[in-house]
């Protein structure tokens, strides 16, 4: 076998990541969504917020002529975004004029009329917690290649946690403790208990305990374990 | 029956998988136990990487939550880290002699009973995409037949991987490993959702999770996704199931 194991990120990719991942969580406001699409090789990029109805809102994107179309999915109900968030798969299509008309029968017209030609959308979600669509295009047709698709979906992971918010403050866990999307086993059960607790989603009960993480100023992974191992629950001393 | 039988009984098993609509995570797991069964070892796991190079366990030969642990701490290090990064199959470490090379890793495995411990990679023409864990008892090991039927069943766990349902429209290796670590992910929160709504431990709500799938011939997968999401009728699921409370 040749050479290292380990996929790899570009440089650039790597320098966003870092930046999104910074002291205090500065969230994706920190980072420019055209160094963003650029570093992807795309004409534009953009980052949607699901609400309760399915529908989504652009909370951060790129500047260009194509803006309106990360919008136009959502007011349509069709497009890559639109798929990725209701399967939570990634969505890739490079080349909008080989797409069969029924499958977005508004939205390809629409985009291609803006001059779009390749949609790329990747799900934001920690299992069955879905928080957005990061939405990619181009004006030229095209695949992306495995490195460019690797650094879109590192982008992901690293767009999901600055979607759940501020990271722990106080004791300094190890850096991958810190990550919602790279939470272990125990966190993720810990959710599923607090959900049954509090009678709330999945998404509420992760946001309940890292608010309570946060409160006592410890490690996310701590206060799952004392869920799991049921010497804390969230119904009778919410905080 | 010999070695030999069973090998190709399992690879028969696996074929069989394959060419139907299959979970990956439970096709995973089927694939641990076997190793633990022909391999003579005490304990198999199934790591994957993240795009960001995190290792996560996606199956293993059975759930106990120190075992799985033991497999999360790969994370940072021990032989499925190693194998990660060198893309080569660690091999036979005596754990005794690794206790300066893991200094985490090595104790705990030993304090799990475990005296040697093997990586196998999850190769994918030069690309590592995760690895195959075997723990023996004592120390020694893989000879080298057993050292290629490891490396065959560590090679169907990523044919597998490949072959999940998402597959389709020119669906790339990303975006498998992905469907795979987000079902994983999803059966973390229903563990969670059954071990909190029927009282049993997590490793139990897996073992029923997996016995209501089987027995309605549904995917573990969807049937997690339901049950963490609040959608399935968990007393109509587990009708039999101990302890049940009504919602606070």
């Amino acid at each position: 076998m040749q050479g290292l194991g380990e996929m790899v990120v570009s440089a650039g990719m790597a320098g966003i990541v870092a930046a999104l991942s910074g002291d205090g969580s500065p969230g994706l406001q920190a980072v420019s969504a055209g160094l963003c699409a650029e570093v992807l090789g795309v004409s534009g990029v953009a980052v949607s917020v699901l609400v309760s109805d399915g529908s989504g809102e652009v909370v951060w994107r790129s500047d260009g002529a194509s803006a309106r179309l990360d919008d136009l999915q959502f007011t349509l109900g069709q497009g890559p975004g639109v798929d990725a968030a209701a399967s939570g798969e990634l969505v890739l299509e490079p080349d909008l004029r080989a797409v069969p008309a029924r499958r977005w029968p508004m939205f390809t017209p629409a985009a291609l009329e803006l001059g779009v030609r390749a949609v790329f959308a990747a799900p934001l979600q920690i299992g069955v917690i879905r928080l957005g669509v990061l939405l990619a295009h181009r004006d030229a047709p095209g695949l992306m290649d495995d490195g460019v698709l690797s650094d879109l979906l590192v982008f992901a992971g690293a767009a999901t946690d600055a979607l759940l918010g501020p990271a722990m403050a106080g004791s300094q866990p190890q850096w991958l403790s810190g990550r919602p999307s790279g939470y272990r086993a125990e966190v993720h059960q810990a959710t599923g208990m607090i959900s049954v607790q509090l009678d709330v989603t999945q998404a509420e009960a992760l946001i309940r305990m890292r608010a309570c993480a946060f409160s006592q100023r410890r490690g996310v992974a701590d206060v799952a374990a004392d869920i799991v191992a049921r010497r804390m629950r969230f119904d009778d001393n919410a905080d | 029956m010999d070695r030999e039988q069973r090998l190709a009984d399992t690879f028969v098993e696996l074929a069989d998988t394959l060419i139907d609509d299959f979970d990956v995570i439970d096709f995973l797991q089927v694939l641990a136990v076997r190793c633990v069964e022909l391999l003579e070892v005490a304990a198999a796991g199934i790591m994957l990487a993240d795009q960001a190079g995190s290792l996560m366990t996606v199956a293993a030969s059975d759930e106990r939550a120190r075992l799985l642990e033991l497999f999360e701490i790969q994370n940072d290090e021990g032989p499925c880290r190693d194998c990660y990064r060198l893309g080569a199959a660690v091999v036979n470490v005596d754990l005794d002699g690794a206790l300066a090379r893991w200094p985490r890793f090595a104790p705990q495995a030993i304090t799990e009973g475990f005296g040697s411990a093997n990586a196998l990679p999850l190769r994918l023409r030069s690309q590592v995409i995760g690895s195959l864990n075997l723990f023996h008892a004592g120390t020694g090991g893989l000879g080298r037949d057993e050292l290629r039927m490891a490396q065959a069943l560590a090679d169907a766990a990523t044919i597998g991987i490949l072959q999940q349902r998402s597959i389709r429209r020119g669906e790339v290796v990303a975006g498998q490993l992905q469907s795979a670590l987000t079902s994983r992910i999803v059966i973390e929160q229903a563990k969670g959702v059954l071990a909190e709504r029927l009282q049993v431990s997590p490793d139990d709500a897996f073992g029923m999770l997996r016995a209501a799938a089987r027995s309605r011939n549904r995917l573990l997968s969807d049937l997690a996704r339901e049950v963490a999401s609040g959608s399935a009728d968990i007393a109509r699921l587990l009708p039999q199931a101990p302890g049940q409370r009504s919602k606070p």
